[in-house]
């Protein structure tokens, strides 16, 4: 029978700490592993509760260049000069109104300021800040970081 | 940059893992397998798992829950006893609580109302007659930010 305390252990740490993508884990503990045949203690796991995001956003696309200003709008083709009525029966028309200058273009609107794209892929979970308390807080073996401190401490048996 | 804050509370308790062994039934031949969850310093009476004080069966098979990262031997409370489960033992089970009762609890409520924050976790096997593994290991804390009475300054 084996003898004494074994396990592992998750440990909820105030202080910061590596990010997963950026620690390695423990030989000892490859892959989230941790077997109980050990007489001592297994390195205790440190989780950040406060994680960074797993995987750094991708960058944002480059930015789409302007648009082009469009061309300034030709001018308005001068109305054609109405041509005089005939007189009415009843009386000569009034005299006929010159035609009205044409309008310039108007001026043209530049591109609007390219948007980023938003980052692809999981979007980065948000730091808390500081004094959070979610309100519930997942922690898992299997994707944190395994530190060794040379042994442990726990009840010694049962 | 800081974390939970010190009045962040547990109000509930969810775990689960994934275990495997060459044979379950040689790591538990003598049924009194107990799986601890324990808060180092704090809470050091809770089992997840007691055969010797339930069933004092053995376990068998090579694993119990079939998956990780997300295991599927659940513990959580208002579920059937883990006495009931079978091999692979996949599903959702009560703890068999604090060992303040013979027959435990059957609740994570030794959790209730303790900080969150700064808490190590251990998952402790007691009276494996082989190894197993632990492949991979859940904890779902719900929680919620306390604040201090009048009486608790006082008394501080």
């Amino acid at each position: 029978m084996l003898a004494g305390f074994l396990g592992v252990a998750i440990a909820i740490a105030c202080h910061e700490t590596e990010s997963p993508t950026n620690s390695t884990k423990d030989a000892q503990h490859n892959d989230g592993k941790v077997t109980t045949a050990d007489d001592g203690f297994p390195a205790p796991v440190t989780l950040n509760t406060n994680p960074s995001p797993s995987s750094p956003p991708n960058a944002p696309s480059p930015s789409s260049p302007p648009t082009q200003p469009s061309p300034g709008f030709p001018p308005n083709v001068p109305s054609p000069t109405i041509p005089p009525s005939f007189p009415s029966p009843t009386g000569p028309s009034p005299p006929p109104t010159p035609s009205g200058t044409a309008t310039p273009g108007g001026t043209a609107t530049p591109g609007g300021t390219p948007t980023a794209t938003p980052p692809g892929g999981a979007t980065p979970t948000p730091t808390p800040g500081a004094g959070v308390c979610p309100t519930t807080l997942v922690v898992s073996s299997s994707d944190v970081p395994f530190t060794t401190n040379g042994g442990g401490v726990g009840p010694s048996s049962r | 940059m800081s974390g939970l804050t010190p009045t962040c509370r547990i109000v509930n308790v969810r775990t689960a893992i994934h275990v495997t062994a060459t044979n379950l039934q040689a790591s538990t031949s003598t049924g009194r397998m107990a799986i601890g969850l324990f808060i180092l310093g704090t809470v050091i009476d809770f089992d997840l798992v007691n055969l010797g004080a339930t069933t004092n069966q053995l376990s068998l098979g090579t694993q119990m829950g079939t998956s990780c990262p997300t295991p599927d031997l659940r513990f959580t409370e208002a579920s059937p006893a883990f006495a009931t489960a079978t091999p692979p033992y996949v599903g959702l089970f009560r703890p068999f609580g604090a060992l303040t009762m013979p027959g435990g609890t059957g609740n994570f409520d030794r959790f209730n109302g303790l900080p969150a924050n700064n808490t190590i976790w251990l998952l402790p096997f007691y009276q494996l007659d082989a190894p197993v593994t632990v492949e991979c290991w859940r904890l779902e804390l719900d929680l919620t930010n306390t604040v201090p009475n009048t009486a608790d300054t006082i008394e501080n």
